[in-house]
């Protein structure tokens, strides 16, 4: 089967800033990407050139074409919530509703109704009169209507609660995904979205400096807590990243073996938020 | 097709207010003063034991009228029927102006551009619609209400007729010619619509370019210009007078949405023209001409170079305005 997305080379800069430098990139369908980066990154820059949003130098295609110049027939696959509460103001949810169906081929009036019964939304309701929670709501339910080949969510839940973020990310995986479809997310609550991940990517000042599986992610690191009689031989092997936790040491380990780890202390998979600190050390300096 | 359909909805939808609304409540409005004249008229007339005129005096209307007098009678009512239809034009016009100012703007500033830049729509239908609704869609409307205004201002005669006992059926709906008034309104709409091509497509590429303020992009360039044209005396090296800037070029790029504005820019005001379509009284005291609109100056605009020199710039500023709206989505950072 043919890549998703295809990127060689990629580039752009803002005057002197270089927000994605020379990036190679091959994303397959099936997958769940994770899009982690610290602000200013280059995450939005590179989603924007996949959605034909944004000149670049370099070679991209996206399902087969080419987003600076085919966007209108890219957009009969790809979805996106690209930012926030981007919703008109003047829209209704009924007008919304049914100028998508009306626009869109792979929409589903059913599938939007039935999203949007679970929410307080009304389709008289102008989005001006909406808490920012619910336009959210009303565009999620909106884009995750339209049987799309790729989705692009860019921080989806931002200005959501606990409760409906667990139950988007939920219904994505359970009612949305499936082996044909390929979803990027974008966000900085990375716990969230760990457990529905396939694959993992770091971006750091436009560079890739992670791209993994999540499988390949847990044979690769290892996070091992030393007590501290056995820290400085930890520290022999080259440890990314110490931290110190109820007086143990715990070493963040790339590429060293898990037996080997073992018998220094108890040995697990790190969780994505302590490898992206780890990784991202020094990003802001 | 379907697309484009869904398109001028939403535009229907967001601009309501101004192309359907601001109609209605202007219609309202000046039916409202014609109604309440006339009863202050009869309360004063009652008192005053004065005679009504309309055209004729009405203690004549109420005896059968000469043939000369029914034409006079005629174009009087057919006159006051277009000049009701001034009032649509220029909320039509204003409404117009700014709706073409913000149609590519407006979306980037609240950043839903974003929002429908996600759905399968090109760019080039996204400014189609746009033209669609500023030179079909919004007159069309205007029209409507116009036709509605006028039958209530005809109404509103009838009752007064039928109140000094003279038959409104043979006076009014016998002498107006409303038909003729609308026929020619509607052959006008898409004259008009052409001749506006290029303030369309300027108003739509400063919608589309602007990065603020696409009022101040629409207007200062075009002044500064023609500062500096005046005073560097371009103009004379041409052999041109001062004024042809402003005519041909300001104007054309501004102002050509006002409604028949080709009667008063070939030779600066053309004021036989425009005086006896806007002052009903020229047309009635001169040559009893019926059609207070006359067809040859309608089509007067088609046979004019700089009509279609016009058409070539606007379509030319479409296209890039176009251009603009596939690339500056700069909200998204």
């Amino acid at each position: 089967m043919n890549a998703v997305i295809q990127a060689r080379d990629l580039s752009k800069r803002y005057g002197t800033t270089v927000a994605l430098d020379h990036v190679d990139l091959t994303i397959e369908p099936g997958r769940i990407i994770g899009l982690i980066g610290p602000n200013g990154a280059g995450k939005t820059t590179a989603l924007k050139a996949i959605l034909g949003l944004s000149e670049f130098d370099g070679e991209l295609s996206v399902l087969g074409l080419d987003p600076r110049q085919q966007r209108f027939q890219l957009m009969h696959d790809v979805c996106f919530i690209a930012d926030v509460a981007v919703l008109p103001r003047w829209l209704r949810v009924g007008e919304a509703i049914d100028f998508v169906e009306g626009i869109h081929p792979r929409f589903s009036r059913a599938k939007c109704e039935a999203f949007l019964a679970r929410t307080k939304l009304k389709p008289t309701m102008r989005v001006r009169e909406l808490s920012k929670g619910m336009i959210v709501q009303l565009h999620l339910a909106l884009v995750m209507s339209i049987d799309a080949k790729l989705l692009v969510l860019d921080e989806p839940t931002l200005g959501l609660d606990i409760l409906y973020r667990k139950e988007f990310y939920q219904s994505l995986l359970n009612d949305y995904f499936d082996a044909e479809k390929t979803i990027i997310i974008t966000t900085h609550q990375v716990e969230e979205i760990e457990h529905i991940l396939t694959d993992l990517i770091f971006i750091r000042d436009g560079k890739i400096v992670l791209n993994t599986t999540m499988e390949a992610l847990g044979e690769r690191y290892t996070e091992v807590m030393v007590n501290a009689d056995k820290a400085d031989a930890a520290r022999a092997l080259k440890p990314l990243d110490e931290r110190q936790i109820f007086g143990k040491s715990v070493f963040l380990f790339d590429g060293v073996d898990r037996a080997q780890l073992a018998t220094l202390g108890e040995v697990h998979t790190p969780n994505i938020a302590d490898l992206f600190v780890a990784t991202m050390k020094g990003a802001y300096a | 097709m379907k697309t484009f359909g869904w398109l001028l909805k939403r535009e229907y939808w967001e601009h309501r207010g101004g192309f359907l609304w601001a109609q209605v409540w202007t219609a309202g409005i000046v039916l409202l003063l014609i109604a309440s004249a006339v009863i202050v008229g009869e309360v004063l007339q009652d008192k005053m034991h004065a005679t009504v005129t309309v055209g004729v005096s009405l203690s004549a209307l109420s005896t059968s009228l000469s043939q000369e007098q029914m034409s006079v009678v005629s174009t009087a009512l057919d006159t006051s029927l277009l000049s009701l239809s001034l009032f649509p034009q220029i909320v039509l016009f204003f409404v117009t102006f700014f709706y073409l100012l913000g149609a590519l703007y407006d979306d980037r500033k609240d950043r839903s551009v974003l929002f429908w830049k996600s759905l399968p729509i090109s760019d080039i239908g996204t400014v189609a619609s746009k033209l669609f609704t500023a030179a079909i869609t919004a007159p069309l409307m205007a029209f409507a209400i116009t036709i509605l205004m006028q039958l209530a201002f005809l109404l509103i005669l009838s009752v007064f007729m039928l109140l000094h006992n003279v038959n409104p059926m043979t006076l009014i709906w016998h002498a107006a010619s409303p038909l003729t008034v609308w026929t020619k309104m509607l052959v006008l709409l898409p004259i008009s619509a052409l001749w506006a091509l290029p303030s369309y497509g300027w108003l739509l590429l400063c919608s589309s370019f602007a990065r603020s303020r696409p009022i101040a992009w629409a207007i200062l360039p075009l002044m500064l210009l023609g500062w500096a044209i005046t005073f560097s005396g371009l103009l004379q090296n041409f052999a041109l007078p001062s004024s042809w800037y402003l005519r041909n070029v300001f104007m054309r790029l501004l102002l050509s949405i006002v409604p028949a504005s080709w009667l008063w820019s070939e030779n600066g005001f053309d004021k036989s023209a425009i005086g006896q379509v806007i002052d009903g009284t020229s047309a009635v005291s001169g040559s009893h001409e019926t059609l207070v609109l006359q067809w040859n100056w309608i089509f007067s605009a088609l046979s004019r170079p700089d009509m279609w020199i016009g058409v070539a710039a606007g379509v030319a500023m479409l296209a890039a305005a176009v251009y603009f709206r596939r690339r500056r989505i700069e909200s998204l950072n």
